[in-house]
């Protein structure tokens, strides 16, 4: 692989990245992980590594990771959440496990990086401990008794936490436990909790010759839905081999569709910062213009993060809006070409803020006059908005009287189960939150006085296209005359009329849909699964608009119905 | 929707791309210090009471005529300056003004201001502006209302039976004219408790010579069958397509609905307002001394019960006074109601004199506190609407009032 990074460096004349893909921090990712380890481990790491490349890529890094922070959700059952054992602390673990994974030995980076400045060290250290860590998890064998079953929705950097006894934190942790919750999931999971002895992670990688083959399960797709994009590991170093994609791309087709960086949100986010990064190094040919060849220089790396993850709405209208304003370079006249590269830069900075930060912001505030004290507000798995939005109340209404509260319902369901980090933030902040799983709204939902909804998109027919279940919770709110209100910010409004989860949608992990939540698999172990048996795992589905009461937009509430109204200014102001 | 804009006062569209902060035209000298006050000696409630006076006068040019004589007074020598002041009148006007045609009023003008942009003379932008608020509060305020009816009298078919609520000056402009056309109309108009404004919209129908019945706002149900159409006002539209207007349209509404009867609303384009309720109590009325901020909650635990029981004997009749002023064909409620009941329950018992406790039944009626934990103004979802008949040309759909709004506010 080192080949493919130096053959992408001499085309690209990219001198920054190289190191990217070799952080081993990559290799918290499940599918990719053996890929990293074998190929790294055939070559000396010091060939290509520069200190100051790693300090920019990390800096790059941590703007990713923050991103995922706020909106990443981590599945409840991949490997790498799993928690070190509660007695023994994480340098411990590590340590014992160093030996084992001689890649993490030859990563020199961090090292030669904590000779730079003090906050680049503080950085590096936390980078270390990532590594660490992830060396850790990735290299204790399946079945190695690890407890992973405390805690299934705890963060890789919170690992520790999700352990209710673990005293032996590791300080610098700290700053990072503050953006959640110590308060230990195990009650709301009884079974997980109970189990530490549960051997196997409940998601075997890929490559485990002992779990089932994936292409099996591929095969055994319910042919009715063969037309949706599937969620499969990229691959990775062939992606790397034909030298037109930039490792940062590569990386960020990695967390996308490793589940890392879920929400519509954080994907559009992440890969905007990651385009951004891209267009930085970019150097245009001598003889090319700059606005025609930047899109065909970009066209591939789209491409490949489309078989990734399909972008969805949100991610479609900013790579949109992305090439419109590539091809109003063409408009402007002379300017240099780093002129231009600024522009670029500096109008992705600004979309992010405008469209997604701001916009959110704005959300919120609309939204939140909407909460009174005492209210019952349901919401259904998790979203970033309506998380912003519920803590946002909270924080207005305990200012303006400390007596004042209102509780929250988190509806969850498996397989996801994204509910549980929403859970996680909103009791942190001390808001009363009631969690159920779905079958068991239709007694609870009576009581609501309101549903707050996160959406990957709107369609143009007022339909909200957001994650499987949310049109069932919608059904039965409209059912009680509850209002639902759905938290959307104008650039995922989508051009299309979707009628029916069917047509659009994106198939999901089936894996995790047959674990079962005790850590048993279905069926036989080492076995196939039975030839008469599709599992099917659909990701989203279509609310229609006549279930949603109101459409929270960074422009105020409208209806369902003034969509298209909204995506007409907007085309025409762009 | 090609409609146009009520606000046809626009200035020169030259202003329009400007955003909100209006550069200052002039050296910034005033601004700093007068900035954040309003200008000195100008109450802008007063003229909006004022301004309120006028019959003909609707909340929201009551709001604007406030506004421009805000405009008028300032001594604010920029445009931010002038901005600064006029957000202050807005919001003195919007959080001790119960109506919420004031708000969309205030919406409207501030929108119109920010458009406007101001130009390189602040004197003269300043003139331009109170001229041309002038005569959108003069002129085509009161035309809109003249052009709704025009729209409206086509749904007005030859002896048809309308029932309206309450009182609305559009809805009696538009059976005017329709009675002028030689169309025979009959009203039954709906009392309208508390505010007995039914009873005024008799007066004046009956006065023109048109058939009309004061029906009790219980027997809405009952009179439906024979109703052909159901026309009414309303104080505000919001951007869900639904109406706020005076209590009781709603079940009006639902009644209507239930019986397939179509239910047309009027209302001026000025009354809209962006706003979205999610139910009934989700509405920006400033809770005033006198009314509670959420209308109809229960008293918080016995004390306030006895209160309400204890002295019944000695309360005030609620509108024993109006009975008087109404015309006969109405069945005065309350003296009549509480007759019956002392007849029938208390036996040969005097009519307000003091008894015993225990016989406290014998004169039911609401007390003060009672009538003002109930709420003024309702709100009509828009699945019950069939049109919002306004003055931007053909006859708006509940869905295409957000669209106007979202086109109109958003940039």
């Amino acid at each position: 692989m080192c080949q493919a990074i130096q053959r992408y460096k001499r085309s690209s004349g990219c001198k920054c990245h190289v190191a990217l893909v070799q952080n081993p921090s990559l290799s918290r990712h499940v599918h990719p992980i053996q890929q990293f380890n074998n190929s790294t481990e055939t070559y000396p790491a010091s060939t290509i590594v520069i200190a100051s490349a790693l300090h920019k890529y990390n800096l790059i890094l941590q703007s990713l990771h923050r991103i995922a922070r706020g909106t990443l959700y981590w599945p409840s059952d991949t490997p790498e959440i799993t928690s070190p054992p509660a007695a023994s602390s994480l340098t411990r673990l590590s340590d014992r496990n160093r030996p084992k994974v001689p890649a993490r030995e030859m990563a020199p980076p961090p090292e030669k990086d904590k000779a730079g400045d003090g906050k680049a060290k503080a950085k590096s250290a936390k980078e270390l401990k990532k590594e660490k860590r992830a060396a850790a998890v990735a290299a204790r064998p399946e079945g190695a008794g690890g407890p992973d079953g405390v805690a299934g929705g705890g963060r890789p950097d919170l690992g520790p936490q999700g352990v209710s006894g673990s005293g032996s934190r590791p300080i610098s942790n700290l700053n990072q436990a503050a953006s959640s919750s110590n308060i230990p999931l195990a009650s709301s999971n009884p079974n997980n909790a109970a189990g530490p002895s549960t051997s196997a992670p409940r998601r075997p990688p890929p490559t485990d010759s002992a779990g089932h083959p994936i292409s099996n399960l591929a095969a055994q797709q319910n042919s009715f839905f063969s037309h949706l994009p599937h969620q499969e590991s990229p691959d990775t170093a062939h992606a790397l081999k034909t030298n037109k994609l930039h490792p940062i791309i590569v990386r960020l087709g990695v967390l996308m569709s490793s589940g890392q960086l879920r929400g519509a949100n954080a994907r559009t986010m992440g890969m905007m910062i990651a385009f951004r990064e891209v267009i930085r190094d970019y150097e245009c040919p001598d003889q090319a213009v700059l606005w025609k060849d930047l899109p065909i220089y970009l066209s591939p790396m789209i491409a490949w993060l489309e078989t990734c993850r399909p972008k969805g709405v949100g991610g479609g209208n900013a790579i949109r809006w992305l090439k419109s304003e590539i091809n109003r370079l063409g408009e402007q006249g002379d300017r240099s070409e780093a002129e231009q590269k600024d522009y670029l830069v500096e109008a992705i900075g600004l979309y992010l803020r405008d469209r997604i930060e701001f916009a959110d912001q704005v959300i919120a505030d609309h939204a939140k006059e909407k909460i009174k004290p005492g209210d019952t507000v349901v919401t259904y798995a998790r979203s970033s908005v309506v998380e912003r939005v519920l803590l946002e109340a909270w924080k207005d209404m305990r200012e303006d009287d400390p007596e004042a509260s209102f509780k929250v319902i988190i509806v969850d369901s498996r397989p996801l189960l994204e509910g549980r980090q929403l859970l996680e933030a909103l009791t942190f902040a001390g808001l009363p939150c009631t969690y159920i799983i779905l079958p068991l709204l239709s007694s609870i939902l009576p009581q609501a006085d309101l549903v707050l909804l996160g959406a990957s998109a709107l369609h143009s027919d007022g339909a909200l296209y957001s994650r499987a279940g949310t049109a069932m919770v919608a059904m039965l709110a409209k059912e009680h005359r509850v209002p639902v209100v759905a938290c959307v910010e104008t650039y995922k409004f989508g051009e299309k009329v979707v009628l029916d989860g069917v047509a659009t949608n994106e198939l999901g992990d089936t894996k995790t849909l047959l674990e079962l939540p005790n850590g048993k698999k279905f069926g036989k172990r080492g076995k196939d699964l039975p030839a008469a048996l599709t599992p099917l795992h659909l990701v989203y589905d279509v609310t229609p608009p006549a279930l949603i009461t109101a459409v929270c937009t960074e422009i105020g509430f409208i209806p369902p119905s003034s969509v298209p109204t909204v995506l007409g200014k907007t085309s025409g102001v762009v | 929707m090609s409609v146009a804009s009520p606000l046809s006062l626009s200035p020169a569209p030259s202003g329009r791309g400007t955003a909100r902060p209006a550069e200052p035209v002039h050296t910034p000298s005033g601004s700093g210090s007068r900035g954040t006050s309003s200008p000195r000696g100008f109450d802008v409630i007063a003229s909006y009471k004022r301004a309120i006076e006028d019959e003909k006068v609707p909340h929201p040019i009551a709001a604007i005529l406030a506004l421009v004589e805000l405009i008028e007074a300032s001594t604010a020598s920029t445009v931010t300056g002038l901005a600064s002041e006029l957000t202050i009148g807005r919001k003195t006007l919007i959080n001790t003004q119960t109506s919420l045609g004031v708000r969309a009023g205030c919406q409207l003008w501030e929108r119109f201001f920010a458009l406007s942009g101001g130009g390189e003379d602040f004197p003269a932008y300043k003139r331009t502006l109170i001229s041309q608020g002038r005569s959108f509060c003069a002129i085509t305020a009161p035309q809109c209302r003249e052009k709704i009816a025009e729209l409206a009298v086509g749904f007005l078919r030859d002896d048809c039976v309308i029932l309206t609520h309450s009182y609305s000056r559009t809805v009696i402009q538009t059976i005017l004219r329709a009675h002028k056309q030689h169309k025979r109309i009959r009203v039954y108009v709906t009392e309208a408790r508390p505010t007995c404004l039914g009873m005024r919209t008799h007066q004046v129908l009956t006065a023109h010579g048109i058939p009309c019945t004061v029906v009790l706002d219980s027997a809405v149900a009952y009179v439906m069958e024979r109703v052909d159409m159901v026309l009414v006002g309303s104080e505000a539209v919001v951007e869900s397509g639904g109406l706020v207007s005076s209590v009781g349209t709603y079940q009006v509404a639902l009644v209507a609905k239930s019986m397939q009867k179509p239910f047309y609303a009027l209302a001026e384009s000025y009354k809209f307002l962006r706003h979205y309720p999610l139910s009934q109590t989700d509405l920006p009325i400033p809770s005033s001394t006198s009314r509670p901020s959420i209308p109809l909650e229960f008293p918080s635990l016995i004390p306030a019960l006895s209160q309400a029981w204890h002295p019944p004997t000695s309360l005030s009749r609620p509108s024993s006074s109006t009975p008087q002023s109404r015309t006969p064909v109405a069945p005065a409620t309350p003296p009549s109601f509480g007759s019956i009941v002392d007849s029938a329950a208390g036996g040969g018992h005097g009519g307000n004199g003091p008894t015993g406790s225990g016989k406290g039944y014998s004169r039911v009626e609401m007390t003060k506190e009672m009538e003002s934990i109930n709420p003024m103004v309702d709100v009509t979802t828009p699945d019950l609407i069939d049109f919002i008949i306004t003055d931007l040309g053909a006859p708006l759909s509940p869905t295409s009032v957000s669209q106007y709004l979202v086109a109109q506010f958003s940039s």
